[in-house]
């Protein structure tokens, strides 16, 4: 038994160190200049500018146009992070109602096509929906960055669940009580889903927040550039013999990954409880 | 307050499933009505066709004057209390017993006045800030009822509310519904597969099987003329004892051997005789007279304080009965009884249909 755990301890361990590594490698490498970092690689000391590299990336108007900088990707991000989450929330929560508590024809079918749409992710869509987008005259905006994104089998599927779950005489109760069918959803079904609503925007969020593909092809415009993206334009400026700033990129990388490791420190409780408790 | 009138009420699901078939039941106002039978007997549905949860194939229900079969549940004025209490698990107490007037635009003065009497009654008043998970099983029920008082509808309906609660609750509950209904004076149906619930609780017990009513009528009155055999052993517990009888010149013998005659009972093939446990007396030796006697071995002897019961048969491996004796009577294993029945107490059913014979 003792020696079971010791070993658990290893792997756990190991896991660990495959895992944090890189960041922390990363984190030291930030604290140098962007010389040191060129001419000796990733440094494993803390080195001499400290924490500098950070206020620089966040404020200093970087990119070609040089009208971004690290807080206008930070506010883009965050945008594209909420929006998508809390857009698939909203769309699959409504997709799940429909599916769950309304007899329409074929809604077990229409769950199955809503469900087939995993096999399709965006990178298989991707031309298509560029096209659809940029004829819409959504290149560019916020709307062009979230809303194409934002349809979600996975969020369906696991509300449908979760309502399935839900026992019958709740919704009979409510409708002696006089609650349609709006609200019974708001006033019952939305709050009593509030755990599950809270596992899938972590998870929605942190899916939004690291985003590449999407925004790298629908936003051309840098004032409309997310952190995650920014990472790549900061080491692309070469001009004559300019050394890229490594490490203002290291810092980028680790400012980029902070909000979604905040959300899901904060929140890991509510995700244990959505994911596994039932409160019914 | 308000009559309710089933008139020849059926319900058919798909694939041809006929759950409730043609059911006619007249609800005075005020009269609390208990539906009993076994599982699958189509008496939650018959409920839910009340409630309007669950469609009318053909017939018509009507609560006062008014036809209701397409009718909104929340527009019938009836209140519903269900098995599993179907508390809203996110709202408090209070608000669980206000959100029903709320959907109803009642004002803030009266939803206020009518859940703080609700509770009264009830004795929840100190756990109005509470949610239903901070409640136990029994204070649920009472929240649930709650839920149902402050409506001050016209019916209540109740689907086995007292299910989920344990032997002792179950009993304490049973009384206070029973109170509360007689003090509110609400016209009431409620579903329940437990007969002691139904006998306790009814003005007028409806007893159903395989979606047909078997009887209607006072609880006492089901209990000594029961119309059938199904209705025979359903009320009462024990069950009242069921013996295959043939004619044996005047009187009658067991189907299956002997150890019963009969004097001057009548007598005739295909009866199915019954007889209550209570009903039997144990004599010594062949006391002979009217009515029927039954000579039998005792298998076990069951106390169970006011009373004790005892199994005994005819013949090894044969019909087994069961005998209601006084609480302190010994009776071993293997001991030979006489039991002697008097006539007003034996009841002939038809062996073949199951219907009484009077």
């Amino acid at each position: 038994m003792k020696r079971l755990q010791i070993s658990d301890h290893i792997i756990l361990l190991a896991g660990v160190f495959f895992m944090v590594t890189p960041v922390v490698l990363a984190f030291l490498t930030s604290t140098h200049d962007a010389v040191t970092i060129y001419r000796t690689g990733l440094q494993y000391s803390i080195g001499d500018q400290g924490l500098s590299a950070y206020g620089t990336v966040l404020t200093r108007a970087g990119g070609f146009t040089k009208e971004v900088n690290g807080m206008v990707m930070l506010k883009n991000s965050l945008i594209l992070g909420f929006g998508f989450a809390i857009g698939k929330i909203v769309i699959s929560m409504l997709a799940a109602y429909a599916i769950v508590y309304f007899r329409f024809p074929m809604a077990s079918f229409c769950f199955w096509v809503i469900f087939c749409t995993l096999l399709l992710p965006l990178e298989v869509r991707i031309l298509p929906s560029y096209e659809i987008v940029q004829k819409l005259g959504m290149v560019n905006t916020y709307s062009g960055l979230i809303v194409p994104l934002i349809a979600s089998a996975t969020g369906t599927f696991f509300f449908r669940q979760f309502f399935l779950s839900v026992p019958d005489e709740l919704l009979e109760a409510a409708r002696i009580d006089g609650a349609g069918p709006w609200k019974f959803f708001i006033d019952i079904l939305v709050p009593i889903s509030k755990t599950m609503i809270a596992a899938i925007f972590i998870i929605m969020f942190v899916y939004g927040w690291n985003q590449y593909l999407w925004p790298t092809l629908i936003t051309t415009d840098e004032s409309f550039f997310t952190l995650v993206r920014g990472i790549k334009q900061i080491l692309q400026v070469w001009v004559g013999a300019q050394i890229p700033d490594y490490d203002q990129a290291m810092a980028l990388a680790i400012l980029a990954m902070l909000p979604p490791v905040v959300i899901v420190v904060v929140f890991q409780s509510w995700f244990i409880k959505g994911l596994v408790e039932s409160d019914k | 307050m308000a009559t309710i009138t089933l008139d020849t009420v059926r319900k058919v699901y798909a694939g041809n499933v006929e759950a409730v078939k043609g059911v006619s039941i007249d609800i005075a106002d005020g009269e609390f009505i208990v539906l009993v039978g076994p599982s699958g007997c189509g008496k939650s549905t018959l409920l839910r066709m009340v409630a309007g949860l669950e469609e009318i194939t053909t017939g018509d229900i009507r609560i006062g004057e008014r036809v209701v079969n397409n009718i909104d549940p929340a527009d019938r004025d009836i209140a519903m209390v269900f098995q599993n209490y179907a508390l809203y698990p996110h709202m408090s107490v209070y608000n669980n017993l206000a959100y029903g007037l709320k959907n109803r635009g009642m004002n803030k003065a009266e939803i206020d006045r009518r859940v703080k009497e609700a509770a009264g009654i009830l004795e929840i008043g100190e756990y109005l800030d509470r949610k239903p998970r901070a409640l136990s099983g029994g204070q649920r029920q009472r929240v649930a009822m709650g839920r149902a008082i402050v409506r001050e509808p016209a019916a209540f309906l109740f689907d086995e509310p007292l299910s989920n609660l344990d032997a002792k609750l179950r009993v304490q509950m049973r009384v206070e519904i029973k109170r509360l209904q007689r003090a509110l004076g609400t016209t009431s149906v409620y579903v329940t597969h437990d007969q002691l619930e139904a006998m306790t609780l009814a003005d007028r017990l409806v007893v159903l099987n395989g979606g047909n009513i078997e009887q209607i009528g006072a609880p006492i009155e089901v209990y000594d003329n029961p119309a059938s055999t199904f209705v025979a052993s359903f009320i009462g517990s024990p069950a009242m004892n069921l013996l295959e009888v043939k004619a044996n010149g005047g009187g009658l013998e067991l189907v299956s051997g002997t150890g019963l005659s009969g004097a001057n009972v009548k007598g005739r093939d295909g009866y199915t005789v019954g007889i209550r446990p209570e009903h039997m007396e144990v004599v010594d030796g062949a006391a002979a007279g009217e009515g029927i006697t039954l000579e039998v071995t005792v298998n076990v002897l069951e106390p169970v304080g006011a009373e004790s019961f005892i199994y005994a048969s005819f013949e090894e491996g044969g019909p087994e009965i069961v005998v209601r004796v006084s609480s302190h009577a010994v009776h071993p294993a293997g001991e030979k009884l006489t039991l002697k029945v008097a006539p007003e107490h034996v009841h002939y059913f038809d062996a073949e249909t199951g219907r009484r014979i009077d």
